[in-house]
């Protein structure tokens, strides 16, 4: 059972297209290659830089840690924080896990578990976060504090993150949430979800004057009405709170991993600031940056609401609490960028197409120019000249593309469910997979 | 003064005027429970501050130190506990300690010892570490930090102060010291403190709009805005890493803690309502937020490192120690960008105004001249304040004034470090002071 995870980084990475290697044994439902299964995965474009990608990979592996990629089977002061993306799967492979339920999520059907309403689930649990965060945000600067306020205020977005965060710490909780929730564990798990919220929020904030967005989620953003200056301000003032808060869980463990989130996070800002023509056309590059921007921050927060619950870091539920976070927050990046594609603006509320405007080639447009040569110049050029947004728009209805990403976000989606599967009954678990379901549908 | 004097008295009456000579033993106003704290710690109290302009925003309570480390650190800002304006009483000496006393116009006290070059070996591989953790295989960013570490001039002045005060808090001798995993860990420290550091001026810069940044062209000009954000919050996060990794949550937390002291200080230098820009308070507070609460949490840090309890006496000398020598070194660097030409200090003169703030220097003339007070609540924006506020500032004795509190602030740093065990790094510790003081760019 202990299947050593250090194969795994190796081979995650390695093209879908080729047959080599074999499967795992996936009790601990990690794919090992993408070797078996082959047929389903002709369709993946390899890279000539994927093996590049690994060795790069590797090489800040080995940076960062002065010690052995090995995981440790006892936890001690070096965690072995290899990014979640060079253990997970990325790309579909063929077998899948066992799963008690074997719950199959299907976009055009209503959720698995319909009487169950997730954010209905948690919205008393939520509300003295907005309170919290509000106080939290009271600089007594009127400035920062409005823009804060602001923020939080006009976002449409139903608190995604801390609802996660609450919900997967029910999950993982050996106690019934009558008992739980009156814990001080309960309370440090909510201290969990406003940091994840935090971090999140400054992140947005700083991305704003870094892609000077016009919109954001219907209300301007930030840094247009104020400056950069505030804006740069604000989110350091929301890190900054956030590590202190962090600081007070009094856990080293959850402490290094929210700190390595944050740290994927700035990754992939960088990854997305600069890269090399031939990386855009790459999907695994995709895949990694949307790791970076996304996933790493719900894994990372829902890998540390089950420490946090007492949980080891190598358990069977930490690590099924994790994998559920990859791979659902691999799928709601997908879909996010699915909908750019294809809402109008006004149902986004950002401009349509915004990824194209910022150069950004995602998962329907790498599918397309698969198949379509002429759309790789315009990916590598990053959509400079006039016309090639709406070229390659044009370019994206004309394939499967828009299918085919829906289908890579099933197959997230339903490997988020999966590992919930792993996780004891409870209402909690249905509506953590029920939020993969809202993920798959959403329409804005 | 004996040991066991604490320095409640003296927070009491930190604010409390010096010139005045209001209190000859500095007792008056304390009257009220001064605890027999073995914490050190000071209970706010009444104000008289005749010369010095009071600030009707009063830094906020908190509540009582507890005596025993629980998970709930009693971080109160270091500014509400130690004194921030003179009082007549002096830092407690340790018992049997001789006085050391810093006099900016001769040489240093130990002219045997040279702290910089004492660490120098231990910081080389500082550079190298830093360089290879920040390689991200991304040409911007790491061309970027890169630039910024080796352009400065500055001799990598935290970690300098960190490795010291590590030396200096040490029960082993350091030739046992330096082999030591707790020494590496320290070692740490001091390359989070800088990151931390740089992080922050990075943001600066893109706050400020400096020109010119330690002779070399601010980052954000050279790039954009862009990068210059990803830059800082890329050394953050990396020094949030490192920082966790030290396995050590009270650590975590003062460290966190002086980061939020840096956001907050620029959030005051941002807006400030016009009154507190005369108020000598706020920009010592200020000061604070801005400079000393990095180094004082990094030199509490490095203590605690070192096995000494939150609330020892070691810690809090050396907390003491990096409080007041960083607020002695931000007056002094306000006094330079007074007076010294752009040449020698590698950034425009008189930048501080350029920005729109008022340094001591200023505060002190405004006491005095009662025309240059709307010129700082103006933030110097009409032509010719910069310079009418130079001419009146050279025509009272407020540059003087703003040395001797200088001075005194490095004197108080002077008497916490010799709290600390006899060792060449003690001495080092207290040759830096001098060196702050004489210091012309």
């Amino acid at each position: 059972m202990k299947t050593t995870l250090c194969t795994l980084g190796a081979c995650a990475l390695a093209s879908a297209g080729s047959n080599e290697g074999r499967l795992a044994v996936p009790q601990t439902a990690f794919v090992r290659g993408a070797g078996g299964g082959g047929a389903a995965l002709l369709r993946h474009r390899s890279s000539s830089s994927s093996s590049l990608c690994s060795t790069r990979l590797q090489h800040r592996c080995r940076s960062t840690r002065s010690a052995a990629t090995v995981r440790r089977s006892t936890v001690v002061a070096t965690l072995d924080l290899k990014p979640a993306f060079s253990v997970y799967a990325t790309l579909p492979v063929g077998s899948r896990a066992q799963s008690e339920e074997g719950v199959e999520l299907d976009a055009s059907k209503p959720a698995p578990f319909p009487s169950i309403d997730a954010f209905e689930m948690v919205k008393e649990d939520l509300a003295p976060f907005t309170d919290s965060i509000k106080e939290l945000v009271d600089t007594q600067h009127p400035v920062l504090s409005m823009a804060a306020k602001h923020f939080f205020e006009r976002r449409h977005g139903k608190r995604f993150r801390p609802t996660i965060v609450c919900l997967m710490s029910r999950a993982v909780s050996e106690q019934p949430y009558e008992t739980l929730r009156t814990s001080q564990q309960y309370k440090r798990q909510g201290q969990l979800g406003t940091i994840t919220e935090m971090i999140h929020v400054a992140s947005l904030i700083h991305d704003d004057v870094l892609d000077e967005a016009e919109t954001r989620r219907g209300g301007l953003a930030v840094h247009k009405l104020y400056s950069n200056k505030v804006a740069v301000l604000a989110g350091d003032y929301l890190l900054a709170r956030a590590s202190v808060l962090l600081a007070r869980l009094n856990n080293v463990q959850v402490v290094e991993i929210m700190a390595t989130a944050l740290d994927s996070l700035v990754q992939g800002e960088i990854m997305q600031l600069q890269s090399a023509p031939e990386d855009l056309l790459d999907m695994s590059h995709y895949l990694k940056k949307s790791y970076y921007k996304t996933a790493s921050l719900i894994c990372s927060a829902c890998k540390s609401a089950a420490l946090l619950g007492g949980h080891d870091f190598d358990s069977d539920l930490a690590v099924a609490a994790e994998e559920y976070g990859y791979h659902m927050g691999l799928a709601f990046q997908i879909v996010d960028d699915i909908l750019d594609v294809t809402a109008g603006a006004e149902v986004l509320g950002k401009p349509a197409m915004a990824d194209m405007s910022l150069g950004l080639a995602t998962a329907p447009l790498l599918y397309a120019a698969e198949e379509v040569k002429e759309l790789r110049p315009l990916i590598k050029r990053r959509f400079k000249e006039p016309g090639d947004k709406e070229a390659a728009f044009a370019y994206v209805l004309k394939t499967d593309a828009i299918a085919r990403s829906r289908a890579l976000a099933l197959w997230h989606a339903q490997r988020a469910v999966d590992a919930a599967a792993r996780l004891p009954p409870s209402p909690a678990r249905q509506a953590l997979i029920n939020v993969c379901h809202t993920v798959l549908t959403r329409n804005k | 003064m004996m040991r066991s004097t604490t320095a409640a008295l003296l927070g009491s009456l930190a604010l409390t005027s010096a010139a005045q000579g209001s209190s000859s033993t500095g007792s008056n106003g304390a009257s009220s429970g001064v605890r027999s704290s073995k914490l050190a710690f000071a209970k706010g109290a009444a104000l008289r501050l005749p010369r010095h302009y009071s600030s009707s925003a009063a830094p906020r309570r908190r509540s009582a130190r507890r005596d025993t480390v629980v998970a709930t650190l009693d971080l109160k800002p270091a500014f509400s506990v130690y004194a921030t304006l003179p009082v007549m009483s002096k830092g407690q000496l340790a018992v049997g300690e001789e006085e050391v006393v810093l006099d900016a116009s001769k040489g240093a006290p130990y002219p045997g010892v040279d702290a910089f070059d004492m660490v120098k070996e231990d910081l080389t591989p500082f550079t190298e570490s830093i360089r290879e953790l920040v390689d991200t295989q991304h040409p911007v960013l790491s061309m970027a930090a890169k630039h910024f570490f080796e352009r400065r001039h500055g001799k990598r002045f935290r970690p300098t102060i960190v490795c010291m005060m590590s030396r200096a808090v040490s029960e082993v001798p350091y030739e046992v010291l330096k082999n030591s995993l707790q020494y590496k860990r320290q070692g740490e420290l001091g390359t989070i403190t800088e990151m931390i550091h740089v992080a922050s001026l990075i943001h600066d810069d893109v706050l400020d709009e400096a020109e010119t940044r330690r002779g070399g062209l601010a980052v954000h000009k050279l790039y954009s805005n862009k990068v210059a954000v990803l830059a800082g919050d890329y050394l953050l996060a990396r020094a949030s890493v490192l920082l966790a990794r030290l396995n050590n949550v009270e650590v975590v937390e003062i460290m966190a803690t002086a980061l939020d002291s840096l956001v907050q200080g620029e959030i005051m230098q941002l807006q400030s309502a016009p009154e507190d820009l005369l108020d000598m308070n706020h920009y010592l507070k200020k000061s604070y937020y801005k400079t000393a609460s990095l180094i004082c949490s990094a030199c509490k840090s490095a203590a605690l490192l070192a096995g000494h309890d939150f609330g020892s006496r070691t810690a809090i000398a050396a907390e003491e120690y990096g409080y007041h020598m960083g607020l002695a070194f931000q007056i002094i660097d306000d006094i330079l960008d007074v007076t010294a030409a752009a040449d020698v200090l590698g950034k425009p003169a008189m930048a501080d105004m350029s920005l729109g703030l008022a340094t001591a220097p200023l505060l002190y003339a405004a006491e005095e001249v009662p025309a240059l007070r709307p010129l700082i609540k103006r933030r110097f924006k009409q032509p010719g304040d910069k310079e009418a506020a130079f001419a009146h500032v050279l025509s009272t004795d407020a540059l003087a004034r703003s040395r001797g509190l200088a001075q005194w602030h490095a004197q108080r740093a002077v008497d916490a470090a010799l709290r600390l065990p006899p060792s060449t790094a003690r001495q080092a510790l207290v040759n830096i002071c001098h060196t702050v003081l004489a210091r012309k760019h």
